[in-house]
């Protein structure tokens, strides 16, 4: 080998060797199994941000939230919520809550009321190890008696009682029961009273073998860690975890929507306001449909520049407006919900027909380059707060600059599509309306 | 040799490539344009995104008499139909925030888009245009009407009317369809070129931005606004208040304790006194969970004398009277405890530790500097620090935790359910 062949080698095995140093290292974000003790794996994501002292964590257990719950027990995923972190160790709750405090263990965020049941934390890094250690003990066995389960039990008349107070809530309760009859999807996210009273501790203890186990769980970590920290941290916090315990898998979606396709809903005390939700079920979306969604969204009913019936433009109808997209695993739901007073509903109601029988025809797409370039230009930036970025990087990663005329029209019919539409109306004493459905 | 000249030049490179991390927090930088407008950065290059805002010393406390609702129209037309585009075009996320005491511009954006958003921005804040002025209106009073499901809502104004019963400005803060009615598109323009003008201006960016570069951009943008006049802002120093009971149909129901710091006390330790608070009323939570389903404490005002509140909301199955008489227990208690340098040792290292999570939290940073600005208080004072702590030896705390609890009360709003005696 002479010297220049040995410069070459020399330089390649230089670059393997920072390459590897850099692939070890972690600088890049993965979503991968990461096998743990026990020769078992997990499916992991890690986000990298550096110079960063805190490490957020979200453990998603799939299809353990309250929308997979049978309707007889409808709400245990919240009650068990109530209870996980409440007792650890043998210590009493406030004992607990103590030593969460001095292990740097903050913002903790348990969310039961959809799918998944989440768990999210932040800790300070350099007690990570110990903190992990700590919760592991929960993720293996939530300590609780019957008296517990009877405490969180009592929390639920504060939350059912704010549910049957907001208009909102009992026009979205109420247009999900439409959308999607005889499936969970359709049943109070919250729960009821008699199913909340019914829950057992036998039944929270079952439900807990069957739901938790490392094989429905996903692990998400944002913060300035290494793969090999990833790694001493989920065997510290999961190796207790029991492994497949067959998770009964979500019921699957019936295609019907109810054959109701408005309803009244009567609340006295609304004055004269009167609120109308609209909701479109959209079972099926590719990556380039759900991007075109945000784009057309994001345009259409945008205050200032949408002319969608809302906001200011809305033929001089004053309204309160909003719209917001549920995104589960089996369907998606967009809803558009308005308050006018009461002497302009049947003038909004047709202004909504007409505005959405342009719209479902629409072949004109000129002005949603502007949502197209919004995307694009958010595309590297990540949000303030540790906890948004998955969500920012997931709405980034969709493929906008692959929408094109023959996306939006396909999503529009989607969007526009008058049998998968239903709508409830809520005030006082409001008579159905003759408008048919957009 | 060669060879391996390189392959150390090559490590060497990566050491100084990958070894070094980007500038870390060095503090705030604070400073003013010639114009008056203040300006204050706290680089963070932890993410790519700038966190701006433009903060106006101008609230809905700040309306003229009987035209209550100006600011609001004000906040909506602030920014305007062609100047929304362009932002969103440059993919900036913002949204403008009319306040009690303030109103703000707040934006995220990529750092490279810093320079295009302050030239949307400044070439449009000098002047208003009123779009849509009878459409908002109408929409105001809709927003109204279905407020009356929002318990929180309607405590606001109770909360305005009662601080506000011997200060015509602060009673500002409410507004109704009579209010509303009265107010004509020159009115807005008038309050606007009154008020926000000639109004302190502050600028606070927090996030990837070097000082710099934003000097740089200052000097092109903002600098070239009119100067901008020193202005005193109506404070609240109000020591008359009533206590208030409301029995209603709505379902939220809670005690609100609202504690008066006086001017003098706001700007010293009551920050120690917030987190001896909030650290304690955690320990009354715990060992009254059975009692409580949720509380929370926040400052309801900041200009001049500072407004605190603690709300507490009782379990549905638990009488009102057995909540306050263990809260009346906690407050004596922690007003007659003695305060020994142990116990502010822990509250140093907690405090510590929140601040640790805030530095992860660029909204959190924000939000604290904006509350400092509003207080008369320096960015910096938002870091807690030993001399914090060493201030409140001696039984400062416990003296001003005396103060503000026990002779400080304010006044107290009782919310009953339709069920409760």
């Amino acid at each position: 080998m002479n010297q220049k062949q040995k410069t070459i080698v020399s330089i390649v095995a230089a670059v393997v060797i920072v390459g590897a140093v850099l692939w070890i290292k972690g600088f890049r974000h993965f979503s991968e199994p990461v096998s743990i003790k026990n020769g078992l794996s997990v499916r992991t994501s890690l986000i990298r941000v550096k110079n960063n002292s805190v490490l957020y964590v979200k453990c998603r257990f799939r299809d353990a939230g309250v929308l997979q719950n049978s309707a007889d027990k409808r709400g245990i995923s919240a009650v068990l919520g109530l209870l996980m972190f409440r007792k650890i160790n043998g210590l009493s709750p406030e004992e607990t809550k103590e030593k969460l405090l001095e292990l740097g263990l903050k913002h903790f965020s348990l969310h039961t009321f959809e799918d998944d049941f989440e768990i999210s934390f932040q800790c300070l890094e350099d007690k990570a190890p110990e903190a992990m250690r700590f919760l592991s003990a929960a993720f293996r066995r939530p300590e609780f008696t019957k008296n517990d389960l009877e405490f969180a039990k009592g929390a639920f008349p504060n939350l059912l009682e704010v549910d049957v107070s907001s208009p909102q809530e009992l026009v979205l309760e109420k247009l999900m029961a439409l959308l999607y009859p005889s499936h969970s999807y359709g049943l109070s996210n919250t729960g009821t009273d008699q199913a909340i009273s019914s829950i057992t501790f036998d039944d929270v203890d079952g439900f807990m073998k069957t739901h938790f186990s490392r094989d429905n769980l996903e692990v998400l970590f944002v913060g300035n860690v290494s793969r090999f920290d990833v790694r001493r941290y989920l065997d510290a916090l999961l190796t207790e975890l029991p492994a497949a315990n067959s998770p009964q898998p979500a019921a699957e979606i019936n295609q019907e929507l109810s054959e109701e396709e408005a309803s009244v809903i009567n609340k006295q005390n609304m004055e004269d306001v009167v609120g109308i939700m609209t909701g479109v079920r959209i079972d099926h979306l590719t990556d380039a449909e759900r991007a075109a969604l945000h784009m057309l969204i994001d345009t259409l009913y945008d205050e200032k520049i949408g002319d969608f019936p809302s906001g200011l433009r809305s033929r001089n109808i004053a309204n309160s407006v909003g719209h917001f997209f549920l995104r589960r695993s089996l369907s998606n739901v967009f809803c558009f919900f308005v308050f006018v007073e009461k002497k302009d509903l049947e003038k909004y109601l047709e202004y909504l027909e007409e505005k959405s029988n342009q719209y479902r025809g629409m072949t004109d797409f000129g002005k949603l380059e502007m949502a197209k370039d919004y995307f694009m230009a958010q595309f590297h930036t990540g949000f303030a707060d540790l906890s948004d970025v998955e969500e920012h990087r997931r709405i980034n990663a969709l493929p906008f600059s692959r929408v094109n005329g023959r996306t939006l029209a396909r999503v529009l019919l989607k969007l526009f599509d008058p049998s998968k539409t239903r709508r409830v109306i809520i005030g006082n004493a409001v008579k159905p309306s003759t408008r048919t459905l957009p | 040799m060669t060879a391996r000249f390189l392959l150390l030049a090559l490590l060497f490179s990566f050491r100084v490539t990958f070894g070094q991390s980007p500038a870390a927090e060095n503090g705030f930088q604070e400073y003013k344009l010639p114009n008056g407008v203040k300006v204050i950065l706290l680089e963070n290059f932890r993410l790519p995104v700038a966190l701006v805002g433009i903060i106006f010393d101008v609230g809905s406390f700040d309306a003229p008499p009987n035209k209550n609702g100006v600011a609001s129209i004000v906040a909506a037309n602030i920014v305007n139909g062609e100047m929304h585009r362009r932002l969103k075009s440059l993919g900036v996320s913002y949204g403008v925030n009319p306040m009690k005491e303030y109103t703000e511009i707040l934006a995220q954006m990529h750092p490279r888009r810093l320079e295009e958003f302050f030239a949307v921005i400044c070439g449009n804040i000098s002047e208003i245009s009123v779009e849509n002025l009878e459409i908002l209106k109408k929409q105001m009073i809709v927003d109204g009407k279905l407020a009356s499901h929002q318990l929180n809502h309607i405590l606001e104004n109770v909360v305005c009317a009662n601080v506000g019963a011997k200060n015509a400005n602060i009673a500002g803060g409410i507004f109704n369809e009579k209010s509303l009615s009265s107010i004509t598109g020159d009115d807005v323009k008038r309050f606007f070129a009154d008020r926000y003008r000639d109004c302190r201006l502050a600028v606070v960016v927090v996030g990837a931005v070097d000082g710099d570069t934003l000097k740089k951009i200052m000097g092109t943008t903002l600098c070239k606004l009119g100067r901008r006049k020193e202005t005193s802002a109506n404070v609240f120093q109000n020591r008359d208040f009533r206590d208030i009971h409301i029995k209603s149909k709505y379902v939220d129901r809670g005690v609100w304790y609202f504690y008066h710091i006086p001017q003098r006390d706001s700007a010293a330790a009551s920050e120690e006194f917030l987190l001896l608070l909030n650290w304690r009323l955690f320990d009354f939570f715990l060992k009254h969970d059975r009692l409580i389903y949720d509380y929370d404490v926040r400052d309801v005002m900041n200009r001049g004398d500072r407004l605190l509140s603690v709300c507490l909301r009782p379990r549905m199955d638990v009488p009102m009277e057995k909540l306050q008489m263990a809260y009346d227990v906690f407050v004596h208690r922690l007003c007659k405890v003695a305060v020994s340098d142990e116990y502010l040792g822990k509250i140093a290292k907690l405090g510590y530790q929140e601040e640790q999570f805030a530095r992860s939290n660029l909204s959190e940073v924000y939000a604290n500097v904006r509350n400092a600005l509003l207080n008369g208080r320096a960015a910096d004072s938002i870091w807690r620090t030993e001399k914090n702590i060493e201030n409140l030896k001696g039984g400062r705390l416990k003296s001003l935790a005396e103060k503000i609890l026990g002779k400080g009360l304010a006044f107290k709003i009782t919310t009953r359910y339709k069920s409760d005696k």
